[in-house]
């Protein structure tokens, strides 16, 4: 089962997507309200994926991103934010982000993301045996 | 406050005089609002200040305690009859609300200048109710000087 | 701070364009119809405008969200306290008055709706008309309605004693849930922004 740290500062929106993902199979390792936390619990718990939403206190989303990535270049990261702007889009993207889902979402949305990146793992697993 | 004839609203950065059996009322987050009352002449004032110091370009001189506070007490003397030395004061708000950018610590800052101009123009300040985290409503009867300030949250008080 | 009248057409126009994505987006977290329209723009005098609001002593639940980019601009969502509960059981899709009190969970629902009004109000005006704008995180609070509208406009009454301001209206489930949705802009980055986009102001 695939572990995934929830970081949003909003407590609901955690709430909604742990019970979005324990619905279809995920297993939710940690919750982070922030940057700063995201990049600690990342290194605790050491979770399959992290949903980061960007704009948060203290430290954001794009911080925490760069942070978990410089410690561990093969993390996953997906961005879930109301922001659907370029700019915020490339810096992502840019920092290494795996992909980007626009909140509002549809529940579908997340999860094809989810499961999106764990099968490409697969693939990447098959075509390395090959 | 039975006996009032005509409750005043004063808005942000405003100030209104009047006299009794008239109230003045206001809101107030991190403003200060300020009572100045001739029990005499039954003359009375509410100055609702934004900010400490004036340093924009804007007009409107009665937003700034260095500036709107001694427009007030001039203007209390010369143009509403209010003798000087009867002045004293009362003081209400300066709460820290929301904790956005620019705003920290605006309330305190507010009432520090408030103070220290009352001082210097040597008015007495009889009664305070400063700070907090939530708004203050306070209305101002001229007549009997009383001002009942309702704290959101909290219940009514008199000073 | 004067304004054409060409000048405050577009100001209304970029202002519906904003208002509609929010309302979109509202809809689509809510999963209900949620119609916020723009009542009105215009501008006041920052004394008149809050002397009408310092009569409402309504006990509200708001959410204040700023702005940062070359446009600067203020936020405010509010809403009676009872209001805030229903919101807080469409957005959990919980059964209509599962919410008896304001809890975390109501503040957080808050929060979160200040955060998607501002970010899709700022999304439209990047991709509409070139400005770069990203709220920062929300801040809610719970006061009379009359001291958060004098805390909206207080930091752009600082700069000017007269205020661009922008009201809207809220239908939610058919019903007109009383909500208020406030925008102030910042005058002068938001004059420059007007002149890029070629409008005499």
């Amino acid at each position: 089962m695939k572990k995934i740290l929830i970081v949003d500062d909003a407590k609901v929106i955690r709430m909604l997507i742990k019970r979005l993902l324990t619905q279809h199979g995920y297993q939710v390792a940690g919750e982070a309200g922030n940057g700063r936390e995201a990049f600690e619990k990342y290194k605790e718990l050491r979770p399959d994926a992290v949903t980061m939403d960007i704009i948060m206190p203290e430290v954001d989303g794009i911080q925490g991103l760069k942070d978990i990535l410089a410690f561990d270049k093969q993390a996953k990261v997906i961005i879930i934010s109301a922001i659907d702007q370029r700019d915020s889009l490339t810096d992502a993207i840019r920092n290494g982000a795996t992909d980007y889902v626009v909140k509002p979402f549809e529940d579908d949305r997340m999860i094809s993301t989810l499961n999106n990146i764990f099968s490409e793992d697969k693939k990447d697993a098959v075509g390395s045996k090959q | 406050m039975n006996n009032t004839q005509c409750m005043f609203t004063v808005g942000v950065g405003d100030l209104k005089i009047t006299q009794a059996p008239n109230a003045l009322k206001t809101l107030l987050g991190s403003c200060i609002g300020i009572i100045l009352h001739d029990p005499i002449n039954k003359i009375g004032g509410l100055l609702h200040i934004m900010l400490p110091k004036k340093n924009g370009t804007d007009v409107k001189i009665t937003k700034y305690a260095n500036t709107g506070l001694p427009y007030f007490i001039h203007h209390m003397v010369t143009h509403a009859g209010a003798s000087r030395g009867a002045l004293y004061a009362k003081i209400f708000g300066g709460a820290k609300m929301f904790e956005t950018n620019g705003l920290l610590n605006i309330g305190e800052s507010n009432e520090r200048e408030v103070r220290r101009i009352l001082n210097e123009e040597g008015i007495r300040i009889v009664s305070a109710k400063t700070g907090g985290t939530k708004g203050y409503n306070i209305v101002f009867d001229i007549d009997t000087g009383e001002v009942v300030c309702r704290i959101f949250g909290e219940s009514v008080m008199v000073y | 701070m004067n304004i054409t009248h060409d000048g405050m057409r577009v100001v209304e126009i970029m202002s519906r364009l904003s208002i509609d994505r929010a309302s979109r987006a509202l809809s689509k977290t809510l999963r209900t119809g949620a119609m916020i329209s723009l009542s009105s723009v215009y501008i006041a005098d920052l004394s008149e405008t809050t002397e009408k609001m310092n009569d409402d002593l309504r006990e509200m639940t708001g959410v204040m969200v700023d702005f940062k980019g070359n446009v600067g601009c203020k936020l405010l969502f509010m809403l009676p306290v009872n209001g805030s509960f229903i919101l807080t059981d469409l957005f959990l899709r919980q059964p209509a008055g599962t919410t008896k009190e304001y809890n975390e969970f109501t503040e957080s629902v808050i929060q979160e709706l200040g955060n998607i009004l501002a970010s899709h109000v700022s999304n439209a005006l990047v991709s509409d008309f070139d400005a770069t704008l990203i709220p920062e995180p929300p801040h809610v609070h719970n006061d009379y309605a009359g001291v958060m509208f004098s805390n909206l406009v207080m930091e752009q009454g600082m700069m000017d004693d007269k205020l661009l301001l922008m009201e809207t209206k809220f239908e939610i489930c058919k019903n007109e849930l009383e909500c208020y949705l406030f925008l102030v802009p910042e005058t002068t980055s938001f004059m420059k922004l007007l002149d890029n986009i070629g409008v005499k102001v």
